[in-house]
Formats: C-alpha cells, sequence, structure tokens
C-alpha cells in the first residue's frame, strides 16, 4: 500500500494520466495533436539518421553479397572504359533520369495542373496491423492535413499529421482508409476497406460492388470523383479474387495494391490538383 | 551535494537520449529488418523496465512517461495509452526490486515477461478502439504474439544498456541503500 501512497508513484500517475487525456481530446476532436507534432518534429533528425544508417548498412551488404561478380563486372568494364568517352555515362544518367521524369509525367498528363512535393520516407509503424509511414516533409514544405500521398505507381495515403519537418500517412492498408473507387473497365463503383488478416499480407479488398457488376481477375482499380482527399483516376490496385457476399446481395475483390509497401522509398505528396475538364463538360460549362 | 546533482542530469540526459535513438530506431531501422521476420520489438518498452530496475522508481516512472509519449507520436494510433502503461511498468518493476533484493537480472526478465503481455493488451485495446471490433484471432497471431516474441528476445540485450546508463548515479544509489540499512 506504501508504494501506491508513494509521493512519485501519484505524480507520475497523474503527470501520465493528463497525457493520455490530454493526447485523446485532440483525437476523439479531430483537431491536431500539436504536442505530438512537436515530438515528431523533434524526432524527424534522428529517424533520417537512422535511414540513411540503414541505407548505408544495405548497401554494404549488397556490395559484400556480390564481390565476385561485382570484380568480374568492373573488369569487364575497365575494357569498355577505355572504349567510352564521359559523354556515354552523361548520355546514360539523362536517359535514366528522363525515364523517372516520364513516369512521374505520366501521372501528370491527366490533370491540368498537379502539385507535388517528393519525400523520402523516414519510418514506419512499428506494429504489422497499424500502417502508418513517416516522410522527412512537413509544414515548411506546404504540406497539409487530408494530402493524398502517391507514388508513380499508383496511391499511398493521405497524410494524417502534420508537424514542421516531417508528416505522418496513413496509408490505404489502415483499417479506417476507405478510398472510394470504380472499376477502370466497367466503371462499377465501391469503396475500399482492409481487414487485419489482409493488411497483414499487403493486400485491401473492394467493399459494395454490385452484384451484377461483370469483375475480372487483373482489373484495374482506381480512384474515384466521391471526396475531395483523392484526385480521380489514380491506380489503388488489380483485382486478384472476386467473392460474392451473400448477405449483403453484392461483391466484394480483393485487390492488390499497384505500390510496393515494403520497399517503399521515395513518394509525392500531392499539393494541389485541378483535374483536366472533358471536351463534353468544358461545352457543359460554355454558354 | 552538487556533485549528486550534477550526476543525476548527466544520467537523465544519457537515458533521455537513449530513449531517443531508440525511438527512432524502432521506427526506422528495425522495421526494413523485421518485416520479413514475425517479430515485432517494443525497445521503448525494454529501455523503461531497464531504467525502472537500475536506477529506482522515479527514473522508471518519468521516463515511462517520456518513452510512452515518444512511442505513441511516432508510430501510435491517436488515443494515447502507452505514457500510463509505460510508467506503471518503470515504477512496479522498481518496486519489485525493492523487495527482491540482489536478484535484479531474474526480477527484469519476470516482469518483463509479464509487461510484454500488458503491452499487447493495450495494442488489442487500439485495434478495438481504431476499428469498433475485435478479430480476436487475427490480433492474437498479428499483433500479440510478435509483440510478445520480438520484445521478449530483445529484453535481455537491452538490459546492459540500462546499467550502462546508470554508472554515473550507481554510487550514489550504493550509498542511500547503506544509510537506510
Amino acid at each position: 500500500m506504501k508504494y501506491i501512497k508513494n509521493k512519485i508513484f501519484i505524480v507520475s500517475l497523474t503527470l501520465a494520466l493528463a497525457l493520455v487525456i490530454i493526447f485523446s481530446v485532440f483525437y476523439v476532436m479531430g483537431i491536431q495533436n500539436l504536442p505530438a507534432a512537436m515530438v515528431q518534429a523533434a524526432m524527424a533528425p534522428f529517424q533520417n539518421m537512422f535511414t540513411n544508417i540503414s541505407e548505408a548498412l544495405d548497401g554494404y551488404a549488397i556490395y559484400f553479397s556480390n564481390v565476385k561478380q561485382l570484380y568480374e563486372e568492373n573488369q569487364a568494364l575497365k575494357d569498355r572504359v577505355s572504349q567510352l568517352e564521359n559523354q556515354l555515362n552523361d548520355a546514360q544518367m539523362a536517359v535514366n533520369e528522363n525515364s523517372a521524369l516520364r513516369e512521374y509525367l505520366g501521372i501528370r498528363d491527366r490533370y491540368e495542373a498537379l502539385y507535388a512535393v517528393d519525400a523520402q520516407v523516414l519510418g514506419r509503424s512499428d506494429g504489422t496491423y497499424l500502417q502508418y509511414i513517416t516522410l522527412n516533409k512537413g509544414s515548411s514544405s506546404g504540406i497539409k492535413e487530408n494530402m493524398p500521398v502517391i507514388t508513380q505507381n499508383g496511391l499511398v495515403g493521405y497524410v494524417c499529421d502534420v508537424s514542421v519537418n516531417s508528416c505522418r500517412v496513413s496509408t490505404i492498408l489502415q483499417y479506417d482508409t476507405g478510398v472510394g473507387v470504380y472499376v477502370q473497365r466497367t466503371g462499377d463503383v465501391g469503396m475500399t476497406d482492409c481487414p487485419y488478416a489482409m493488411g497483414e499480407q499487403g493486400l485491401l479488398r473492394v467493399i459494395y460492388l454490385p452484384e451484377t457488376a461483370k469483375l475480372q481477375i487483373g482489373d484495374r482499380i482506381i480512384t474515384g470523383d466521391i471526396g475531395d482527399i483523392y484526385p480521380s483516376g489514380l491506380t489503388v490496385g488489380h483485382v486478384i479474387e472476386i467473392m460474392p457476399d451473400l448477405y449483403n446481395r453484392t461483391l466484394t475483390a480483393t485487390i492488390k495494391p499497384a505500390v510496393d509497401f515494403e520497399t517503399l522509398d521515395q513518394v509525392y505528396v500531392v499539393t494541389g490538383f485541378a483535374e483536366k475538364q472533358t471536351e463534353s463538360e468544358t461545352e457543359a460549362v460554355e454558354p | 551535494m552538487n556533485r549528486k546533482i550534477w550526476r543525476h542530469a548527466l544520467c537523465i540526459a544519457l537515458c533521455i537520449l537513449c530513449c531517443i535513438l531508440a525511438c527512432a530506431a524502432q521506427t526506422s531501422l528495425l522495421p526494413g529488418y523485421l518485416d520479413d521476420t514475425y517479430f515485432v520489438c517494443d525497445l521503448l518498452l525494454c529501455l523503461t523496465l531497464a531504467f525502472g530496475i537500475c536506477a529506482g522508481k522515479a527514473y522508471g516512472a518519468f521516463l515511462g512517461i517520456f518513452a510512452g509519449v515518444l512511442a505513441d507520436s511516432t508510430g501510435g494510433f491517436g488515443i494515447s495509452l502507452l505514457p500510463l502503461f509505460y510508467m506503471l511498468c518503470g515504477y512496479f518493476i522498481a518496486v519489485c526490486a525493492e523487495l527482491i533484493p540482489n536478484k535484479k537480472f531474474p526480477v527484469y526478465m519476470a516482469f518483463g515477461a509479464f509487461s510484454v503481455i500488458g503491452r499487447s493488451l493495450v495494442s488489442m485495446i487500439y485495434v478495438m478502439l481504431s476499428s469498433g471490433s475485435l478479430p480476436i484471432l487475427d490480433v492474437i497471431r498479428y499483433v500479440t504474439l510478435p509483440i510478445l516474441l520480438g520484445t521478449c528476445l530483445a529484453l535481455p540485450v537491452i538490459y546492459p544498456v540500462g546499467l550502462l546508463v546508470t554508472l554515473p548515479i550507481k554510487e550514489i544509489n550504493k550509498h542511500s541503500i547503506d544509510k537506510i540499512m
């Protein structure tokens, strides 16, 4: 009993309870959790440091595992280097850069204006089920809450917390990140959902698809016009399994996300977008 | 007196630095390597327990709160229970160490195993709050067991860190125990 009436216990318990209440009130009211944002901002440089360490370790591991192969390749390259000029290397670099930019522009082509900030993944949630990632850009780079996050392959999620120099992204594999989507080929509308068992395997599902939808394996699922967060037309994933839901008279499709979340490294945070109007829409708008 | 304060200040600074590094490692370094395994490591819980058993109740409780805030801000869910949970763990492991003297490491391992079970329950509460339901088998398979196994394996590795970081106040604690006896 004396350990519970201890001054240290009472003070620390009061402090801990106060923090629990403050953090929870911020969450329940849906307003930005300033203390948590400050902690995230302070933690960002350390997370950056560990990300760099991790990348360096990966680089060394690959280097040492391929020493023999690298040696032979090096010899072959030495022969070639004597014949080739630095110009060729520059050209190769330009080709690579061009290819990456083309992939990025592939996204931009669909929109009249799509402004994006590129960001690097600093950290991930430590559990197997709560799928959050932390990025190295924050409000100082113009990032705000609810901004969509994408890669050249497709949709990643949306920004849920922002600090000065970092932000946290709730991915589409997070349980409550429901995205309004439609099947590109048939136009059937549904909504994404991610139960734990699927999230663990890196999969999600589309629910509320009409019973009459003529889905096929491999159909592309893209974001729809429902809601203000995501631009429409972004790839979410591809159908790998179709199941009827007997109770709701709807179809449920299991989809494999277009983005590989395990190797996710570089993303774009969409800071603003305006979709291109089709010709018919333009005519309709004009008097 | 002045020297005592300096030693405590140094020890607190080292403990805070350890917590920050552990949190950064837990969110940035470990997920990349543990993704292919079944384990999830809660290094901050291990550190809180190590500080509690090596440095006493006050260290365990207050560093537990600090570790909980770090864990919830960087990798948490929103509704925050970890500061309270870590604080209770840090405090009561120090109480156990006082009740069973000269058996610090066995107490640390036994209490650690119980704390990890508690940590898994906190995760279950998070799942329940985020989904509104509790798919118990999925939660045990994908949440509870990975944390339980990963953190239990990390416990003996982190213990020497606690011993090392609390070295500056070791002599002070020894004298205070002598005085009481």
